[in-house]
Formats: structure tokens, C-alpha cells, sequence
């Protein structure tokens, strides 16, 4: 076995020799250092190599040739390797990082730093208390040299606040082992666990200052305000080893004192955790400074730490499984923050708003993404895996606080953080040209990059059971970025080849029913429009492998079996379609709203799916929900969760700005497919809500109203828009409130309505969208009225745009008025005359903002800017043409695709009998209603209706005289804003009059209220972080009285 | 007893004197003082009724080996504390001299030694 | 004046803490088990009178070893923090004339004193630390007295490194010699005769590698503390 004395000695006799080699050569002592540090780190290597690949259960090893409790004893397992490889590994990477701060500062500070390394491995692997006391000063003291690194007024009086505050801590815990050993008899862990000592008041002040502590030296909140000053002022590099190693080994050593506490102190020390996690997170809302928006993250997620380490016993929790979270966690942000701190000290850039120079450096954006979003807890990281265990444990034993806390914690974090990714990532015009790249610095980063990705493949092939397509997406994502650097249209090309091959072979065969349906969708429908994206003269870096991702995730989502399955594709759908929405020229705002909305939904699915029963794996996720039946709670949320997703009125606040803001094709993505994901899950729901629902009519109601109101309020959204991304967003709004009206139904038509509608508002919007990408490609501007006749033009984009509103509007003879068909009846059909009404009166309005868009843009006067405009790139036509003829296709013979979803639905909706497909025609008996249609005559019919006319107009057409533009002569007077006397700028003013009171923004001023209060109480919380050493002294005597006393120990 | 009591209040004197007094380096007396009251109240844990010093000299027993250990037991004190309280008087000496040296850093940058001067960072 | 209220509060608070603590010590009869233990095995397995001596070097040496280098770490960190400047002025006022002759006499002595402390830590009360602290002592005699005196820094670092590291390999031969949970075990050496100065193993060895080692620690720190402070 591989002594760990050795780890300990090595360091010794590194820093022993350090000041003397310095003499010779200051290369020799960072040569030594860098030895020390790689050697330690191999050492803790060789005994993971050992513990895995030999059978040695003996761990501990004694000192002085003498058993525990005369001599001490250390500890050299499994948890401690890999811990010291850890902490070594991140020694060395930040000797690496401040080679040059080393070298030109005194000899003592590489001492000191391998010092600093001594005092984290011994406490991590001692099994001696007052050792530990040991080991802790050596680490502490070195710290607090180590923060005297930079020599700054505001780092020196850090370092003194720390030193205070360290100072005290250390006297709470001296205090406590003396009186502590008065009990006891042993300072030896494993003794002293072993002995039963009668819990008097006295011993239990002793183990209380003990583990206080700690818990001080853990920098819980409130009284933290000494650790975020030195995290912000300190040098980078110090500040990193802070995050990760210092608050790694102390976290450790609190770990080890937890048997020896008395039951009542863990809940008390789960509470404080949760406070702080959940605290430090709001309180860093407000934090414009990078390096200490990070060092609230690190208290934040200490004290989440501390709830797992604490908090899980309670609900029966294996400890394996406990220490599988922590370590989750634990080694996310351990790589994480330091990565980011690393990565602060590169940037040199104090306050968040200036990161955006990042956009300069792609790799240092990914290294930067990618330890944001770890840090979020997105997939594939580990910290992904712990939060799933979390919530699945508090949400099946019934921890609500703890869980709204912690979900809601991790909502703040996820803000803060991605809203600095925003920044970083936003364009920006007068950014000052970076400097040149220190290189020796960026290879610590990126090595924790590929460490932490290392880790997640660990972590998540250990131990789950994934099924083999689940790593497809993040494939995916490797494969087509490493051929980044191929021109955009092979990417592109080969990208649909995979998908294709990929869809065909392997996804399709296991689908039947609804998910061959929702394949069509998501699958078909992305990859269609995959085509749009080639027109791009560029390489487009990022774009191909993001969407990759985006849509291998789409396709698991239907192949998914578990329910781990399911929600790690849910968010690996979410991340790559947030990461898309960032590439939109100022759209970092609305990326964030969408994934804060997305989040929060996932958080909600997150829950609800902790909630069902366990999937088995093998059986797709959507056809083992037929089998399952879950709770009211369940329901509510996971319906709210999918509810976000498709944008249903409410959490809507998101939709107009993230398909405003997105690239313009990418918006017909998420317009048209993304929102189906949506729909997706809220089916699912609605299959097993079965129960529920049967037993509580008032969901229903509330589903179908909701369905209503967002297919009206949408449309009169949409009415009002000069900006036509939005208008079309609004719309798509709308439509997506039929295709819940249908659900809500859940009657076989009612959803069989909602199927078809979700098949054709792909097509349909996909093809205005894609359109519509073409002309502002051309024209450069999104506003409607500083467009017009563009007909001439644009002929093509005119086609797909006129046939698109004519779906829409479901007028016949195109597939909209089928779906509009369905949804009528099944609404008459069910005696749901009040929501048939209101959505009757939407689709009225619906005709108002398709008029608006036709008109505006295409017909009218072209601008005299817009001379020289031409037909839109072909790319852009391919996806056009393919969906002009399945929109055509399917009007003429809708049987396709109406008998497939009848068939589908009846799996878990019986269809009646008095529905029927005799030939093309669809026949209703039901009792109250009777109807027919036939898509294939009424399509006939119009098309000569429609051709014979337009056949006349062509032949009297050649008569006529053309009249240009400017045949027309102005008069003198130019009008102050001559846009606003367009007639297609604020064209429906009037009934803006009548009915703009009804689209007051109160949802969005609501949601806009929240981020208000929450920023307010943010600055409250901030402000008792006064800056003065004492004060910050007081507040831990606070503490430490308010939970002693809070804790009712007695 | 009244050695463990005097311990306790030293300590809190200490802290008493590090939450209110301004200056750098009365903050760190203080320091020290807390020090001294941790290192009493540790000598104080130790001690057993009547006994003597935890070294076997002439005064314990003459006996020599593990005669003199068998011997002894039962006429010193507890060996541990005294042990504990060394590490302590030197840690306690090191964080003390870091403090210092520290409070000469931040008069040359600060030119003040008053707490007070340096609470710019915060929120 | 609501802090000064908070602060006497909190105060109050701490010491209300702390109560209960006094209020169930009791001065015992006997010592613990624990104790009992090292005073028998101090004597029967090291051959060491002085038992506290037996837990600071060998039973808990690895502490002894971790003070050492928290000692070691302050005076890096001193001295990191206060570099010694080039070119010291003379602003310091000269020793009397009592103080350097009486120094010349007492220095050797008192450095021979020490040596003498922690050579017989085993035996008698003392040790490395206050071995090495009464030789420091000596060196701050002569500072005070000589204003130009100051110390050859090769000499110093030489031998903490020396001390130090001697100090290392003395629990790693421990470790070679008799085995895995041998760190620090003095008992490779022979144990010798009760109450002689070579005895308990290599107990006088270790204790005078720390003394050595504290000793230059010390010396270094005052010089660092001293040279930074003279200058305003």
C-alpha cells in the first residue's frame, strides 16, 4: 500500500528545500515545487490504481509504530486518493498558473504554496483531531501568506479580515477539543466514535464550537463577508486555491467530525447550509464584480454541500449514495471554480459587463461556457447527476423546503451565471482588441476542462444505466466540432447525411404510434430546415455541431426510456437550444430569459418526474407512461414544466423575445419544432395525469381556458407587432394554444385535432418562417413597415408566405382549415361553447395580423432603399419548397396523416364509433353533432374556384400598362418621421384603440416585478457586508449564538 | 478551577478587545490575549488532583523502565493537554507574528493602522 | 451604538456559552486512560522519563512535525511579507556599552544553554522548542546590542533546510527500517539506558534537529520583523 506519510513527507521536504536550492536557481525551486506536486499527485493516482485493481481493505496507517489512540492515525482510502489527486492536481495546475507571480515573488512563496498543499492532503487523510487542528492552521496560515501574493491595499486588508476571522475559528475549535477531550478521553476519530459518552450539556457546547468551526471556516452566509473580500481581491490563482483546494480539505474534515455530533446538530447544520446556499445565490444578483460574484457561487455551493453532507440522513439515504451527491457536486465546482477564477485572472477584466472581450478568444469562450454551465448544473456534468439524485430523494420522502430551496437556489445561480455567459457572449462593437494570450496560463483551464469531462463520463457511466444513444447528442456535438473548421455547407450536408442515416436506421424502427408521429416532427421537421442554415457565407462556427446536438436530443427524446433518460435529454435539449439562441446578434437577453423560463420548467419536470414511479429501462419513455397513473402534484407541475416550454399564456414572457432575438432560421426551429418538444411532454402528462383528471374536472378547465386564452391572447399580441419575427412569434403563440385546446379536451378528436395541428403548424410556420429569414436577410431590417413590395422581388418567399398564412388562417383549402375543422367540432362535439367561441373570434383576428404581414411586406410601394433587393439564397428555398408541397400533399389527401393519428390516439383514447374514414371523406354521428369533410374534394374544388380566375386575370393582365414607383410625383412637404405616415406602421391603430387595453403587459410587467424584487432584496441582503474586519468578527459571534440558540440545544 | 475560569474570561477580554478596539495592532494584542486564555484553559484541562509533572524523575519513583512506568501512573498529571498546549503556544505564535507582519504591510500601503481605513470592498 | 449594544451582547452570549462548560468541570482524582497509557508506555516501550517529551515526538510526533512547519510557515511568511531592504540605514541607536560586552559573555552561553535544553528534552522538562527559542533569544541579545549585526541568511536557510529535512528523513527511516506505521518511530536507534543522554531512541536526535530548526526560525523571524520596522 502506498503510504500516505510519503504525500506528507514529500511536501516537507519540498518546501525544506525550497529556500535553499532558491540560492542556486529560482527555476530549480519551481522545478522542485512542480516535482513535489506531480509526484504527490501520482502517488494519490498509484493508490486509486491499487484500491481498484488489488483487493487491500487495510486503509489506515499509524504513526510511530504505535496503534490509535496513542499515536495518530491517517487514513488512505478510496475518498482520500481521490481527494489528494484532486487537490495535487489543482496544486499543480496553479503552480503551473502562477509560475510567473512565483518566480518574481519571493522564494517564500513557493514554500509557502507547497505548505499550503501539505496542510490540505493532511487533512484530508488524518484521523486525529487535534491533527487536523494542525493541519488546518498550516493550511490557513499559509493561505493567509499566500493572499499577501498581491501586494494591494484592498488584498492586505482581505487578508487581515480573513486572518480575524481564521483566528477565531481556530479558537472555537482549540477551545472545543480541550474540553471535548475532557469528555472523551481520545482525540482519535475511530475511538472516539466508538465510545458512548453521555450527551451532557457541557460536551455538547464542545462538540458545538468544534464543528462551528468549521462551519465558520466553511464561509456559510451571512457570515462570509471576510471570504468573499479575499475572493475578490485576492490574486487569481490564490483565490482558486481557496475555492477548490482550501474549502475542499476543511469540507472533508467536517465530513469526518459528523459521526461524533450529536442527531440534533445536523438538521441545524442542513439548515444553515440551505440558508446559505440559497442567500448567497439571491445576494450575488446583484454583483457586478466577476471575482466575487464567484466567490458567492463558492459559499453558495458550499453550503449546498453542507445540506447534502448534513441534510440527507433523515430521509434513509444510503451513505454511498450521500457521498455520491457530495462528490458530484463536490468535484464540479471544484474544477469549475477554479477553472473560473483561472479564468478571471486571464481576462484581467474586473466587472462582468466587460467580459465581452471573451468573444475574441473562442477557446477561452468555450473553456468559459463550459465551466459555466457546469456549474449550473446542466448535463453532462456531474453536478447534474447529484442534483437529479437530491431531487429524487427530497421529492419522493417529502423535503419541500429543502427542495424549493435548493431548486430555487439553483434558479439564482443558473441567473447570475448565465447572465455574465450572456455578457461574455453578447457583441459588441467597441471592444478594445485583447492582448496577446498568456499560454502558460491557459493550460490549467483547459486541463480542468478535459478532467471535468472526464469525470461526467465517470460519474454517469458508473453508475446509471444509460441506454448506448444517450451519448449520441454530446457525440455529436465532439464529432461535428471537430470538423468546425470545414466549410458550412459540407458540415451541413454531412449533418443531414447523419441525421438521415441516423433517423431512417435507428430512431424510426423503435417508434410506433404517436412517437412515429412526433419522429416526423421533430426529427423530419429539423432536418428540413437544417438546409436553411447553409446560406450563410461564413463558416458559421459552433452552428452545425450546437444544432447536431439539438437534434439528436430531439430524436432521444422519443427513444428515451427512464426517466433519467428522459430529463437529461430534456436538458440537453434546452442547452444546445439556448446555446443557438446566444449566436443572435443582441440576443443575450433573451437567451437568458428562455433558459431561466426553461430551467424553472425543468426544475418543475425535475420534480414532478421525482414523484412517478421508476421507468424500466429498455421501453420508450412515452410508451411505458400508458402504464403509469401519477399524483395531482406530479401532474400540476410537470404540466406547468411542458407548459413553459410550448409558451402557453402566463409563462409565455419568454417566446417573443428569444424567437425575436434568435438567428432567423434558427427561429423557425424553435418555432416550429422546438415548441413540439413541449407538446410532447404535456401529452405524456395528460396519458397518465388519466386519474387525476378523471377525479378533478377543474384541471381540465383550467388546461382548455388556458389553451383559449393563449390562442387569443397571441393572436391580438401578434396583431399589434411592428416587428415581424415577433408577430410571427405571437402567432405561433396562438396556434399553440389550440393545439392545448385540443388536449384539454381529452376527448379522441379533441386530440386527434391537437395531433394534426401540431403536424401542420410545423410545415406552415416553418415555411413563413423560413420565408420571412430570406427577406430580412435581403431587405436587413425586421421592421414591417420599412418594407413593402417586395413581391416583385421576392416571388418565391411571396408563394411560401401567401400559401403559409393561408394554412394558417384555415381558410380552405390548405391543411390549417382541416385542423381548424377539428378543433370546432371537438369543441362542439365535448359542449365546450364558450372556448369554441373565443377561439373562433382568435382565429378572426389571426386574418388581421396575416393580412398585416402579406401586405405589408410584400404588397404596397417597394422602398427606394430596397431597389436592388433580390430572391432569397436557394437554401433558404429548399426547406420552402420541401414544406410547400407536404403542406400541398397533405391538404390533398389529409387521410395520411389523419388516420395514422386517429390510430395513434386510440392507443390511449378509444376512438368512437361514430367517427369513420369512408374514402377521402372524415364522418361524424356523434349524438350531438354531425359533420363531415372532405380535404380531398374541398381542395379540388378550390383549386378550380381558385384557377379558373386566376387563369382569366393572367390573360387580361398582358394588356395592362405598368405603372413604376415614381411615376408618381411627391409633394414638397417631407414629414418630420416619415416612416410613422406609412400606412403599415402602427396599422391597426384603430383597433389598438378598442382593444389594446386587453394586451397591457401584465404578465411581463409581472415577471419584471419579480426580477425587480428579487434584485431589491439582493442589494438588503448585500449591504450587511459592510467591509469592516469587526463588524464581520461580530457577525460570526452572531451566528454562532443565533443557530446555537435557534438550535435549542440543551 | 480558578485556572480554567481565569482562562475563559482572558479569552473573552480577547475578544472583546478584537470586536471594539480600532488599531491594528491592539486588535492582534487582543489576539494574542485570547491566545493565552485558550493555552490556561488547556493546562487547567489537564490537570489531576495533587499530581506532578508527567516526567519520572527521582521526585516520582526510583524505579527505572516499565517499573517506573507502572509506578508513575498514578502520580502525574495528564501528559496530553501539556503536549496539545505546545502546538498551541506555537501556532498561536505563528498566526501572531503573520498578524504583525501583516498590520506593517498594511500601514506602508494604507498608511493607517485603524481598522476602519479599510473597508472599501464591500456589498 | 447599536454595535457596542450588539457587541456586549454577544459577549454576554459567549460567555453564557462557555458556562456550562465550567459549570460541569471537575478537577479528577485520576487521570484518563489515554494518559495512563502514555505515562506507562512513555517509560516501558521508549525508555523515556519524560512523557510529555514521549507524546510530543513520538505518539504524536506527526503534530510535533506539523508545528514545526507552521513555525517554519510564519517565518517564510514574515519574511515574505517584509523583504529585507538593500541598504539598511543606520537609523537604529547603538547598544550601550554594558549591553554589547555584557552580550559578547552571555551569548555563547546562553546558545550553549540551549543546546543543552534540547538535547536532554527526553529526560528532562524543555525540548526542542524552548531549546531553540533560548537559543534565539541569543540572537536577539546580539541584534539589540550590534546595530550592524546581521545574520548570513545562507547560514540560516542552511540549516532550517538541513533541520528540516533531517527531521523528515528521521520518521522516513522509521518508516524504512521497521515498516509501514513506523513514521517517526524512534525505536530504530537503541533505546539505551534509562536517564542517560543517549537513550529513547532517536529521540535527542529529532528533538535537536527541531531545536536546531526552531532556533534558525526564530532568529530568521526577528530579523525580518526587525529589519522591516526600523524603517519608517
Amino acid at each position: 500500500m502506498v503510504n500516505p506519510l510519503y504525500l506528507i513527507a514529500v511536501f516537507l521536504i519540498g518546501a525544506f528545500l525550497v529556500p535553499f536550492v532558491d540560492r542556486a536557481d529560482r527555476r530549480l525551486s519551481l522545478g522542485v515545487m512542480y516535482f513535489s506536486l506531480l509526484y504527490t499527485a501520482s502517488l494519490s493516482l498509484m493508490r486509486l490504481w491499487q484500491l481498484f485493481f488489488t483487493n487491500g481493505n487495510e486503509t489506515q496507517v499509524f504513526t510511530a509504530g504505535f496503534q490509535p489512540p496513542l499515536s495518530i492515525a491517517l487514513s488512505f482510502g478510496f475518498k482520500e486518493a481521490l481527494l489528494t489527486f484532486l487537490v495535487n492536481l489543482t496544486g499543480f495546475l496553479s503552480g503551473v498558473y502562477l509560475a510567473k507571480k512565483l518566480g518574481k515573488s519571493g522564494v517564500q512563496s513557493i514554500s509557502i504554496l507547497l505548505l499550503l498543499m501539505l496542510g490540505a492532503n493532511g487533512l484530508i487523510l488524518t484521523r486525529d483531531i487535534f491533527n487536523g487542528f494542525v493541519f488546518l492552521e498550516i493550511l490557513s496560515i499559509a493561505t493567509y501568506a499566500l493572499i499577501g501574493l498581491k501586494s494591494k491595499k484592498n488584498a492586505l486588508a482581505a487578508g487581515f479580515k480573513y486572518m480575524m476571522a481564521g483566528g477565531l475559528a481556530s479558537a472555537l475549535l482549540l477551545i472545543g477539543i480541550a474540553f471535548a477531550y475532557r469528555y472523551s478521553g481520545t482525540l482519535n476519530l475511530d475511538t472516539w466514535g466508538r465510545l458512548l459518552i453521555p450527551m451532557t450539556l457541557g460536551y455538547k457546547i464542545a462538540l458545538f464550537m468544534i464543528i462551528m468551526a468549521f462551519v465558520i471556516e466553511l464561509k456559510p452566509f451571512p457570515a462570509n463577508g471576510w471570504a468573499l473580500d479575499v475572493y475578490q481581491s485576492a490574486h487569481s490563482g490564490v483565490s482558486s486555491l481557496i475555492a477548490s483546494v482550501h474549502t475542499g480539505a476543511v469540507l472533508y474534515f467536517f465530513y469526518k467530525l459528523l459521526p461524533l455530533m450529536p442527531y440534533e446538530f445536523l438538521p441545524l447544520l442542513a439548515g444553515t447550509g440551505l440558508v446559505s446556499f440559497l442567500l448567497s445565490n439571491l445576494t450575488a444578483l446583484r454583483q457586478k464584480n466577476a471575482a466575487r460574484l464567484l466567490g458567492y457561487s463558492s459559499t453558495a455551493q458550499t453550503g449546498l454541500l453542507m445540506f447534502v453532507l448534513t441534510g440527507l440522513y433523515r430521509y434513509n439515504v444510503h451513505p454511498s449514495l450521500v457521498l455520491f451527491i457530495a462528490g458530484g457536486l463536490f468535484f464540479t465546482n471544484f474544477i469549475a471554480k477554479s477553472g473560473l477564477f483561472w479564468l478571471a485572472g486571464i481576462i484581467k477584466e474586473k466587472t462582468t459587463e466587460k467580459w465581452s472581450i471573451l468573444r475574441k478568444q473562442p477557446l477561452l469562450l468555450v473553456l468559459f461556457g463550459v465551466f459555466i454551465l457546469a456549474l449550473t448544473g446542466l448535463p453532462p456534468f456531474p453536478a447534474f447527476f447529484a442534483k437529479w439524485e437530491i431531487i429524487q430523494i427530497l421529492a419522493q420522502q417529502g423535503g419541500w423546503v429543502a427542495l424549493t430551496a435548493i431548486l430555487l437556489g439553483s434558479l439564482l445561480e443558473a441567473a447570475y451565471l448565465l447572465r455574465w455567459f450572456g455578457l461574455a457572449v453578447r457583441q459588441n462593437s467597441d471592444e478594445p482588441e485583447t492582448a496577446s494570450l498568456p499560454y502558460l496560463k491557459l493550460i490549467p483551464p483547459l486541463i480542468g476542462t478535459i478532467l471535468l469531462f472526464a469525470l461526467s463520463l465517470f460519474m454517469g457511466s458508473q453508475l446509471y444505466v444509460l441506454s448506448e444513444f444517450m451519448y449520441f447528442p454530446l457525440l455529436a456535438l465532439l464529432v461535428f466540432s471537430i470538423l468546425d473548421c470545414c466549410p458550412l455547407k459540407l458540415k451541413g450536408l454531412l449533418l443531414v447525411a447523419a441525421i438521415g442515416l441516423w433517423g431512417w436506421f435507428s430512431v424510426w424502427p423503435r417508434l410506433m404510434g404517436i412517437g412515429q408521429l412526433f419522429g416526423l416532427v421533430l426529427i423530419g421537421g429539423a432536418l428540413v430546415q437544417v438546409f436553411g442554415f447553409l446560406h450563410h457565407k461564413g463558416r458559421e462556427a459552433g452552428l452545425i455541431p450546437l444544432l447536431a446536438m439539438l437534434i439528436f436530443s430531439l430524436g432521444n427524446l422519443l427513444t428515451a426510456s427512464t426517466k433519467l433518460d428522459f430529463f437529461l435529454t430534456w436538458e440537453f435539449m434546452t442547452l444546445s437550444s439556448y446555446l443557438l439562441i446566444m449566436r443572435g446578434k443582441s440576443s443575450h437577453k433573451a437567451a437568458l430569459s428562455y433558459i431561466l423560463f426553461s430551467l424553472g420548467g425543468a426544475y418543475l419536470i425535475l420534480t414532478g418526474l421525482s414523484l412517478m414511479p421508476p421507468f424500466s429501462p429498455g421501453m420508450a419513455f412515452y410508451l411505458q407512461s400508458g402504464f403509469h397513473s401519477i399524483g395531482l402534484v406530479s401532474t400540476i407541475l410537470l404540466g406547468i414544466g411542458f407548459l413553459i416550454k410550448t409558451g402557453a399564456l402566463g409563462v409565455h414572457v419568454w417566446l417573443p423575445d428569444a424567437y425575436a432575438e434568435a438567428e432567423n432560421e434558427f427561429t423557425s426551429v424553435l418555432s416550429s419544432v422546438l415548441s413540439k418538444a413541449g407538446v410532447f411532454g404535456l401529452l405524456l402528462v395528460l396519458v397518465m395525469a388519466k386519474d387525476v383528471l378523471a377525479a378533478n374536472n377543474l384541471l381540465l378547465d383550467a388546461l382548455s381556458w388556458l389553451g383559449v386564452f393563449t390562442a387569443f391572447f397571441g393572436a391580438l399580441m401578434a396583431v399589434f407587432q411592428e416587428d415581424v419575427k415577433k408577430l410571427l412569434a405571437y402567432s405561433s403563440m396562438s396556434q399553440l394554444g389550440y393545439i392545448i385546446l385540443g388536449f384539454a379536451l381529452m376527448s379522441h378528436l379533441g386530440w386527434v385535432s391537437g395531433l394534426y395541428l401540431t403536424f401542420t403548424h410545423l410545415f406552415f410556420k416553418a415555411l413563413i418562417f423560413m420565408a420571412i429569414a430570406g427577406v430580412i436577410l435581403r431587405t436587413g431590417t425586421r421592421n414591417m413597415y420599412e418594407m413593402g413590395g417586395l413581391i416583385k422581388k421576392m416571388p418565391i418567399s411571396y408563394i411560401s408566405v401567401l400559401m403559409g398564412i393561408i394554412a394558417v388562417s384555415g381558410v380552405p383549402p390548405l391543411s390549417g382549415f382541416g385542423s381548424k375543422w377539428f378543433i370546432y367540432t371537438s369543441l362542439i362535439e365535448q359542449g365546450h361553447y364558450f372556448q369554441a367561441g373565443l377561439a373562433f373570434f382568435a382565429s378572426a383576428i389571426a386574418f388581421l395580423y396575416l393580412y398585416r404581414l402579406i401586405h405589408t411586406v410584400f404588397l404596397g410601394q417597394p422602398k427606394p432603399s430596397q431597389q436592388n433587393v433580390k430572391e432569397a439564397p436557394f437554401w433558404l428555398i429548399i426547406p420552402q419548397a420541401i414544406f410547400i408541397m407536404v403542406i400541398m400533399g397533405i391538404s390533398l389527401f389529409p387521410n395520411y396523416i389523419t388516420k395514422p393519428i386517429s390510430s395513434a390516439v386510440s392507443i390511449f383514447i378509444e376512438k368512437p364509433d361514430w367517427l369513420s374514414w369512408t374514402g377521402y371523406n372524415i364522418t361524424l354521428n356523434s349524438p350531438v353533432l354531425h359533420g363531415n369533410w372532405n380535404g380531398n374534394l374541398v381542395m379540388l374544388v378550390t383549386m378550380g374556384v381558385f384557377g379558373f380566375p386566376l387563369l382569366w386575370l393572367l390573360l387580361i393582365n398582358a394588356r395592362t400598362q405598368k405603372v413604376k414607383q415614381f411615376n408618381i410625383v411627391f409633394a414638397a412637404e417631407r414629414p418630420y418621421k416619415p416612416w410613422t405616415t406609412h400606412f403599415a406602421h402602427n396599422m391597426f391603430a384603430h383597433y389598438n384603440k378598442a382593444l389594446g387595453w386587453l394586451i397591457t403587459p401584465r404578465i411581463t410587467a409581472f415577471w419584471n416585478g419579480v426580477t425587480e424584487w428579487s434584485h431589491s432584496l439582493a442589494a438588503a441582503f448585500s449591504h450587511i457586508y459592510t467591509g469592516n474586519g469587526q463588524t464581520y468578527l461580530l457577525h460570526i459571534f452572531m451566528y454562532i449564538l443565533v443557530i446555537f440558540i435557534v438550535g435549542g440545544i440543551r | 478551577m480558578i485556572i480554567l475560569i481565569t482562562g475563559l474570561l482572558l479569552i473573552i477580554i480577547g475578544f472583546w478587545a478584537m470586536l471594539t478596539r480600532k488599531n491594528l495592532i491592539r486588535i492582534i494584542i487582543g489576539f494574542a490575549v485570547m491566545d493565552t486564555g485558550i493555552n490556561i484553559v488547556l493546562v487547567a484541562i489537564g490537570y489531576v488532583k495533587g499530581k506532578t509533572a508527567p516526567i519520572i524523575d527521582k521526585a516520582v519513583t526510583m524505579a527505572q523502565g516499565a517499573e517506573a512506568g507502572i509506578q508513575a501512573v498514578d502520580k502525574v498529571v495528564d501528559p496530553v493537554p501539556s503536549a496539545l498546549v505546545l502546538t498551541a503556544i506555537v501556532i498561536g505564535l505563528a498566526v501572531t507574528a503573520l498578524m504583525l507582519a501583516y498590520a506593517i504591510r498594511m500601514y506602508k500601503t494604507g498608511n493607517s493602522l485603524d481598522i476602519d481605513d479599510f473597508e472599501e470592498q464591500k456589498w | 451604538m447599536i454595535k457596542y449594544i450588539l457587541i456586549f451582547l454577544v459577549l454576554i452570549g459567549m460567555a453564557w456559552l462557555f458556562f456550562p462548560l465550567v459549570v460541569e468541570f471537575f478537577t479528577p482524582d485520576i487521570t484518563n486512560n489515554l494518559a495512563a497509557n502514555y505515562v506507562f508506555g512513555s517509560a516501558a516501550d521508549l525508555n523515556m522519563p519524560n512523557a510529555v517529551t514521549a507524546v510530543v515526538v513520538t505518539y504524536r510526533g506527526l503534530d510535533t512535525l506539523g508545528e514545526v512547519t507552521v513555525l517554519f510557515l510564519a517565518t517564510a511568511g514574515v519574511g515574505f511579507f517584509l523583504k529585507r531592504k538593500k541598504h539598511m540605514e543606520g537609523i537604529r541607536r547603538p547598544g550601550s556599552e554594558i549591553l554589547k560586552t555584557g552580550s559578547e559573555i552571555l551569548a555563547p552561553l546562553i546558545i550553549i544553554f540551549g543546546i543543552y535544553i534540547f538535547t536532554h528534552g527526553h529526560l528532562t522538562p524543555g525540548g526542542g522548542f524552548p531549546g531553540g527559542v533560548v537559543m534565539a533569544s541569543a540572537f536577539l541579545l546580539l541584534l539589540m546590542a550590534n546595530e550592524n549585526f546581521g545574520f548570513s541568511h545562507g547560514i540560516i536557510n542552511l540549516t532550517e533546510t538541513i533541520s528540516g529535512i533531517g527531521y523528515v528523513l528521521i520518521g522516513i527511516t522509521g518508516l524504512v527500517l521497521l515498516g509501514l506505521n513506523h513514521f517517526l518511530d524512534p525505536r530504530w536507534l537503541g533505546l539505551g539506558q534509562w536517564g542517560r543522554l543517549f537513550s529513547a531512541g532517536a529521540v535527542p536526535l529529532i528533538y535537536s534537529f527541531i531545536g536546531l530548526k526552531v532556533g534558525a526560525e526564530m532568529s530568521g523571524l526577528l530579523d525580518s520583523l526587525q529589519s522591516d520596522g526600523g524603517e519608517q
